[in-house]
């Protein structure tokens, strides 16, 4: 079910009218949640809810077991083996194929070919974020900074459909105390979900899904064919399209979720206007991001064991969150790519950090987990580029490094990827497809990175200030405008596939 | 002190936004839908009568065609349809029917045994190939282009569309939209390839059903329909290169994958001015149906289908193009020269 289609709308008032009838009864509040989230995620194709009910049990089962484990031996031996199960899932129904014909392509030239068992596997929805939401809850319960709960909560938990099939990655610490202290029915902050659920429906349904016809399918289908300015603008509209689909997802999602009376962590802050890559990851997917930091860099040692180990580790985690996006040499590739920028600016930064910047700088600490300072000891210089160098100019070189990993990740194999950089600089000419209305597209994709968040609250609080009915016929007439604004019909969302 | 005081900025008060009961959000959310359902209510008949048949869709097409009448009534949806009409997003869905044909073992309808020959394009005056159908001709289309840029003498258009097919015309068209094409381009050679979306039961432009997808009559529906494809592109001396869909690995689509590629074989050798072309026996597996892998001419293995198992992989796609572009070129090339 996709969030801005009629269907979803007529099960969300539904399930909002009704979880709100169940506020003060929280048992029931679950119970109902948890069925209207299994119906969302099985619409499409509901064999794939036994697979997410088999990772509930398993994942509830196995943190009970780290829970109660007398030793710290065993509850690692119990932690370790959720993890593993938990990596085996998302391997077979994500990293099956890639294997299998990686493994071909070596072995078929040395006459090694072997005959696997050659099965297609069908990539359930969203198994990527919930299997990640269920390692940090084992991982959390292992290091004790969450207890257990009950299954009926971790089900909700993993389950709770604005969030399960494309984040944000919401921790169990974050997301069950909201459930258990459910808040009063009397202020819900309505202006804020109506901002972000019709800014969401913007981004996705008329600047992503447009780009996306007008200039990025077709110039990354055969890139061969275009000019070199099609091929430059299709990339920017990429950076453009991907941000407003996948912003624009979670967007909504926080959006529906806040109307249910439950906060999601933000997942993008303005990712374009960053000024280095480090600040680029700070400000863009977020959760995954955090998820990164948390559950793999700094369990790889974070920047422990000197410079060195630091780098190495880092570059590790790109590679990892890379190949997270899919079974493809190209996301890896994008992973090394974006590994290898930072370890880079770090050098740099350090280097430059020695001679200008100031040694303690607490603008510089991990910025939403605190406990993990220890391991992050050393100062990372984020903003190094601000001090070096003009920020629109370190700003258009962030971009513009993002925008070649991009060509990498959207590309269908590596070698559409470098006969797309060959066109860039050899396919001389305009092309067609470089029309005003897809320049106005970008355009306005971008400049939302740049307006203040004070015009935007400011909006928000003048709105907030409406009658209701007043607002209720204005989102009607705006959901309009996006309806005629947009292409027909409706493209999945990009991170569904991841 | 108050010299100190004076100096600090004066902090603005913080605005905190109003905030709703849940109860009247849950009726604003009602609100605004109604209001989005009433001013958008052909384009709401459209989107029901455009989902796979069944309940769902019965039930979403007599809600929205009552809710479309009355706000006709009182003329609510006009903006929005002329607003639509203005940004050219209605379908233009001109009234066509599919004629109906004899079947595979009548006469053929054409007596003339051979074409005249194709022209042979120059760079500066190409051949004007068009290509059509479902999304699976769109990736045809868009990877024909890329296979042909050292080939300056075809100049390729591409009309695919995805989710299209030719058993709901409510939906979309082909006939007209063949009508059309035929009529503005002038198409020398026209690609057509739809199958993957047919499984379903034919309806016609105004979402009446005319044969249930299963029932006796379907195949003749589906019949008459991929004729009038073929009969649209006859005259002028244009061909029509009819390309089959690969066996898909979803059992309820190749079912009629497989029959759609069957009648268009049939209705083809009726039609000298058709050619078809069998997609389906290049990227089979060994036993002739679908398999995810094969191998290639090279000996490599490589997946043939993207996740869906429906759309073929680029791999897959240049094994077709590398049979396809002879064909296409082969209707006008002539010997080599001294």
């Amino acid at each position: 079910m996709l969030f801005p289609t009629m269907t979803f709308a007529l099960f969300f008032v539904v399930v909002l009218g009704v979880s709100w009838k169940l506020n003060d009864r929280p048992t029931d509040w679950k119970l109902f949640v948890l069925g209207a989230s299994y119906l969302f995620y099985g619409w499409a194709d509901w064999r794939f809810c036994f697979l997410l009910s088999a990772s509930t049990v398993g994942n509830w089962v196995l943190a009970q077991a780290v829970f109660r484990a007398r030793t710290d031996a065993r509850r690692k031996r119990w932690m370790l083996l959720a993890v593993g199960l938990n990596l085996i899932l998302l391997g077979f129904f994500k990293y099956y194929g890639f294997f299998v014909e990686s493994a071909l392509s070596v072995l078929e030239p040395l006459g090694l070919a072997a005959t696997p068992m050659l099965i297609k596997v069908a990539l359930p929805i969203g198994v990527s974020f919930f299997t990640f939401c269920a390692i940090s809850y084992v991982v959390d319960v292992f290091r004790g900074h969450q207890d257990t709960v009950s299954l009926l909560d971790f089900a909700v938990y993993l389950s709770f459909f604005p969030h399960l099939v494309a984040g944000p990655i919401v921790r169990v610490s974050e997301f069950v105390p909201q459930m258990n202290e459910r808040p009063g029915g009397q202020s819900v902050d309505v202006t804020r979900a109506v901002r972000l659920i019709c800014r969401g429906m913007f981004k996705k349904v008329v600047i992503a899904n447009f780009l996306a016809t007008a200039i990025v399918d077709p110039v990354f289908v055969a890139p061969g064919q275009f000019r070199n300015w099609e091929l430059l603008v299709g990339a920017w509209a990429y950076a453009v399209q991907i941000y407003a689909d996948f912003s624009g997802y979670t967007d909504i999602a926080i959006g529906i979720a806040l109307l249910m009376g439950v906060k999601f962590p933000d997942n993008f802050d303005q990712p374009y206007s960053a000024r280095s890559i480090q600040d680029f990851w700070r400000r863009w997917h977020m959760t995954l991001s955090r998820w990164l930091r948390d559950y793999l860099y700094i369990p790889l040692g974070g920047n422990r064991g000197g410079p060195n180990g630091e780098y190495r580790n880092l570059f590790l985690t790109m590679l990892f969150g890379g190949l997270w996006h899919g079974a493809s040499w190209t996301f890896i590739i994008w992973g090394a790519y974006h590994g290898v920028g930072l370890v880079a600016e770090r050098r740099h930064a350090v280097s430059v950090e020695a001679r200008w910047l100031p040694t303690e700088d607490a603008e510089l600490q991990p910025r939403d987990n605190p406990d993990e300072t220890k391991v992050m000891q050393r100062a990372t210089p984020t903003v190094v580029s601000t001090e070096t160098m003009n920020p629109w100019l370190a700003r258009l070189l962030v971009f513009h490094f993002v925008v070649v990993g991009w060509i990498f990740f959207r590309s269908t194999s590596i070698t559409g990827a470098l006969e797309y950089f060959w066109g860039l600089i050899t396919n001389w000419g305009v092309g067609t497809l470089v029309t005003p209305v897809v320049l106005l597209a970008i355009f306005v994709g971008m400049i939302g990175q740049f307006i203040p968040r004070r015009i935007g609250d400011a909006l928000e609080y003048r709105a907030s200030q409406l009658p209701p009915i007043i607002m209720a016929i204005g989102v009607g007439v705006f959901l309009l405008a996006i309806n005629l604004l947009g292409p027909q019909g409706v493209a999945p969302f990009i991170y569904f596939n991841f | 002190m108050n010299q100190t005081r004076s100096a600090q900025p004066r902090r603005r008060p913080r605005r905190v936004r109003r905030t709703q009961s849940a109860e009247t959000v849950w009726k604003g959310l009602v609100v605004s839908l109604i209001v989005f359902v009433v001013l958008a209510s052909g384009n709401m008949v459209a989107s029901a009568e455009g989902m796979p048949l069944g309940w769902q869709r019965t039930l979403a097409v007599g809600t929205s065609a009552v809710i479309d009448r009355l706000t006709n009534l009182v003329s609510l949806n006009r903006p929005y349809d002329w607003a639509a009409e203005q940004l050219g997003v209605e379908q233009d869905n001109a009234d066509f029917e599919f004629p109906v044909v004899a079947g595979p073992d009548a006469e053929p309808s054409v007596t003339t045994t051979t074409m005249p020959a194709v022209r042979v394009p120059t760079a500066a005056n190409p051949l004007k190939v068009v290509v059509a159908g479902d999304s699976t001709a769109k990736a045809l289309g868009d990877m024909l282009k890329s296979s042909v840029t050292d080939i300056p003498e075809l100049s390729i258009t591409n009309y695919g569309k995805v989710s299209t097919g030719l058993a709901r015309s409510d939906y979309f068209n082909w006939g007209a939209r063949m009508q059309e094409i035929v009529a503005t381009d002038s198409p020398e050679v026209t690609l057509f390839m739809v199958g993957a979306n047919d499984g379903q039961s034919i309806l016609e432009g105004d979402g009446t059903v005319v044969a249930q997808y299963g029932s006796a009559d379907w195949e003749e529906q589906y019949r008459e329909r991929i004729a009038g494809i073929m009969d649209l592109n006859q005259g002028n001396g244009r061909r029509l290169i009819w390309v089959g869909e690969p066996n898909v690995g979803k059992g309820n689509v190749q079912e009629a994958v497989q029959t759609g590629n069957r009648i268009a074989q049939e209705e083809a050798k009726t039609r000298p001015w058709v050619t078809y072309f069998n997609v389906a026996a290049l990227v089979a597996g060994p036993d002739g149906n679908f398999a995810d892998y094969i191998t290639l001419p090279d000996g490599t293995t490589a997946r043939c289908y993207a996740g869906d198992g429906v759309h073929l992989s680029v791999k897959c796609m240049n094994l077709v193009m590398d049979s396809l572009v002879p064909v296409l070129t082969g209707l006008y090339s002539t010997s080599p020269g001294p």
